[in-house]
């Protein structure tokens, strides 16, 4: 939902807009059928404005005190509550065959999975395989560390310090080469308003 | 006039552990329950009658007297099963049959009696046949069903008949515990010296009211049959099963899957004809070695589609671990509902809403039902209480916005901050082990709790903290309060 507008350095390539390729805004392109690592403190957010831009049916998966953690009221300025369902897993077991099964499902679902503990390369790659049969979107939030994967891509988001919501989204690993840095500014008057479409704005030129 | 026949089971659930050949019984036992605080003896069989046991005995009285009894709790659930299961076995009698729980059936036999050569062969009839069951009962044939039912429990006979026209005359040998009123009552009634139902005949029904209250006159017309109290029959719900039995044992997938599938296509066929779904699913699977292995389904939507039922099987079949293969199969549909038709799959949208219901069903099937929801907004001021959980099977998609913007996590219970340079809100602190110095800060926002119910009572102020490392917090605190502590209470974006 809404428009997302960067500024970024440095320059990213140019956009594809093909089929498999999911934009967000002009600059930021989350392949389809992939997945996509997320950590820092902005990982939600970026998830939230992520699946926001496909019209499909969201999933969260994650453990009990990350889903009770998690407030509508508060993401409804981001993304469509009534698309979202929350999946609870109990091990971390559960969460990968949650994962593994709403990434192969058919209709091409965006999984948002929130991770407590390093994922191998292993379950990277099955999760992988898992999107690439269903075409949907995976992003993970890694809260416990990073290490080798077979994702796409590797962000790494944080709030800044500015007169208005914004973040930096930082992407340290891509596979097609694609990193950068993006300041993303959130328009204030909308922020959290109604689930109306919300604008990010561009930023005034400033390294991230 | 209508006849009804009524079926007491006095001893059901010593039937029932009868039917197992349970060698218990041919010793003194009894079956107990938890009643008034203590374990009482519900019922006995004869030998330990005999030995003096009785009904309603605690249990501790009842091993004193009788060193040698044994004892089984009761088990409602299944004396109600075979309550059921008797009660679709009473079709064959008369087609209006309503239950008398928890231990009795009602028939209206108008009509049906000439089908057995009267009305005393066809009690006698169903006796032998309950008999047979080794199932023991009482018979009471009369107009109503309060005459029935107390010429079932009271009459002089196994089976009783008033003939018709005649209740009163039938009735008035009988205590009056054989009216449907309450055992203090039976108690007063004695100490008025009214101990048979033919003693009330006497008594102006005025006075009676007046003095042991209307429920005792409306229980004496109903069973005379002054006031008109019909047989409610209710058909037993159709059950939605399938078995097979096999020759030979099987054990591999495929074979199973295959099975599984005829029985499928079966309950399925029955039930979108009668157009219903069910929303659960029992297999069991019956292994020659390792005995009965259940398996269990469940479905976010009624459901009559066998190749659905199959794909959700898939899993807990290759689950099972077969050495020596399985020869019996059996198949149930549970909860069953009505399935309303509606255009089928026709267009994006419903295309889409079925695929998301398929990924709710096999989440929901592993990991349970009560795992996979969503939100639902309430109207509420506190910010923990604006929304809500619920099961994501069965509900309809809806939310509409909170008016206020709020934290994208929230914290329940808040967690504490470290003050470090007092404020307010506090200028440096410390949470979860980070430093943060405050900005810039916005509030405070004054939430009042419901005093009405017994929760926090504190009134509450939150902030919202834009802090210099980048983070926007929203800080919780008491005001008010002597120690002035500082929480988070959610993060924004």
């Amino acid at each position: 939902m809404g428009r997302v507008d960067f500024s970024n350095l440095p320059t990213a390539g140019t956009l594809s807009r093909a089929q498999n390729v999911l934009a967000v805004g002009d600059r930021i392109a989350l392949r389809k059928g992939r997945i996509h690592e997320v950590t820092g403190p902005g990982a939600d957010v970026f998830a939230a404005i992520a699946a926001s831009e496909q019209d499909q049916g969201i999933l969260w998966i994650g453990l009990h005190r990350d889903l009770t953690s998690l407030c509508p009221t508060g993401l409804q300025a981001y993304l469509k509550v009534e698309d979202l369902i929350l999946v609870e897993a109990v091990s971390r077991g559960e969460l990968l065959w949650a994962a593994d099964q709403a990434l192969r499902a058919d209709g091409g679902f965006c999984v948002i999975l929130e991770m407590p503990d390093l994922l191998s390369l292993k379950e990277s790659r099955r999760l992988q395989l898992a999107a690439e049969q269903g075409g949907g979107l995976g992003l993970i939030l890694l809260r416990g560390g990073v290490s080798t994967s077979a994702a796409q891509t590797r962000w790494d988001c944080a709030p800044v310090h500015a007169d208005h919501p914004a973040w930096d989204w930082t992407c340290v690993k891509g596979k097609n080469g694609e990193v950068g840095a993006w300041r993303v500014h959130h328009d204030s008057g909308s922020l959290g308003g109604q689930n109306a479409k919300d604008t990010l704005h561009m930023a005034p030129a400033a390294p991230a | 006039m209508p006849r009804i026949l009524s079926i007491w089971l006095p001893q059901l659930p010593l039937d029932r552990l009868t039917r197992q050949d349970d060698p218990r019984l041919s010793g003194p036992f009894a079956i107990i329950a938890e009643e008034k605080n203590a374990w009482r003896v519900t019922h006995a069989n004869d030998a330990a009658l005999k030995a003096g046991t009785v009904a309603g005995q605690a249990l501790a009285d009842a091993r004193a007297i009788c060193p040698d009894l044994l004892t089984e709790p009761s088990d409602p659930v299944r004396e109600d099963l075979l309550l059921r299961a008797l009660w679709r076995w009473a079709d064959g009698l008369s087609p209006r049959v309503s239950l008398d729980a928890p231990d009795g059936l009602l028939l209206d036999i108008t009509g049906c009696a000439h089908l057995f050569g009267g009305e005393a062969e066809m009690g006698r009839e169903a006796l032998t046949r309950l008999n047979d069951l080794q199932i023991q009962a009482q018979i009471g044939i009369a107009d109503t069903k309060g005459g029935a039912r107390a010429l079932a429990r009271f009459g002089p006979q196994e089976v009783s008949l008033a003939p018709a026209g005649d209740l009163a005359g039938a009735l008035a040998e009988l205590p009056i515990a054989a009216l449907d009123v309450p055992d203090k009552m039976v108690t007063e009634l004695a100490r008025a010296g009214l101990t048979t139902i033919g003693h009330l005949y006497q008594q102006k029904s005025g006075e009676l009211a007046r003095r042991f209250g209307l429920h005792l006159t409306q229980a004496l017309q109903t069973a005379t049959g002054v006031t008109p109290d019909p047989v409610t029959p209710k058909a037993a719900d159709p059950t939605y099963a399938a078995r097979m039995t096999l020759p030979e044992p099987i054990g591999f997938l495929e074979d199973l899957e295959n099975v599984l599938r005829r029985l499928a296509t079966q309950i399925c066929g029955r039930l979108s004809e009668d157009q219903r779904g069910a929303r659960r699913f029992h297999l069991t699977v019956r292994c020659v070695d390792t005995g009965d292995h259940p398996l269990s389904i469940g479905f976010a939507r009624p459901c009559s589609d066998p190749e659905a039922v199959l794909l959700q099987f898939s899993h807990p079949l290759s689950k099972l671990e077969i050495e020596y293969g399985a020869d019996w199969f059996r198949l149930v549909a549970e909860h069953i509902e009505p399935i309303r038709l509606k255009q089928g799959s026709f267009g994006e949208d419903a295309r889409r809403a079925d695929q998301r219901l398929i990924l709710i069903e096999t989440l929901g099937n592993r990991l349970g039902f009560d795992h996979v929801r969503v939100f639902r907004p309430r109207d509420h001021h506190v910010p923990e209480l604006e929304f809500g959980q619920v099961e994501a099977a069965g509900a309809e998609a809806q939310w509409h916005s909170a008016p206020r913007p709020r934290p994208i996590r929230l914290f329940t219970p808040p967690e504490f901050v470290q003050v470090e340079t007092p404020g307010r809100p506090p200028l440096n602190f410390k949470w979860r082990r980070m430093s943060f110095a405050t900005d810039r800060a916005h509030g405070p926002e004054r939430i009042t709790p419901r005093w009405y119910r017994e929760e926090d009572p504190r009134t509450r102020d939150y902030w919202t903290v834009q802090t210099d490392q980048g983070r926007r917090l929203w800080l919780l605190n008491y005001p008010g309060e002597e120690t002035e502590d500082w929480y988070v209470a959610g993060e924004f974006p």
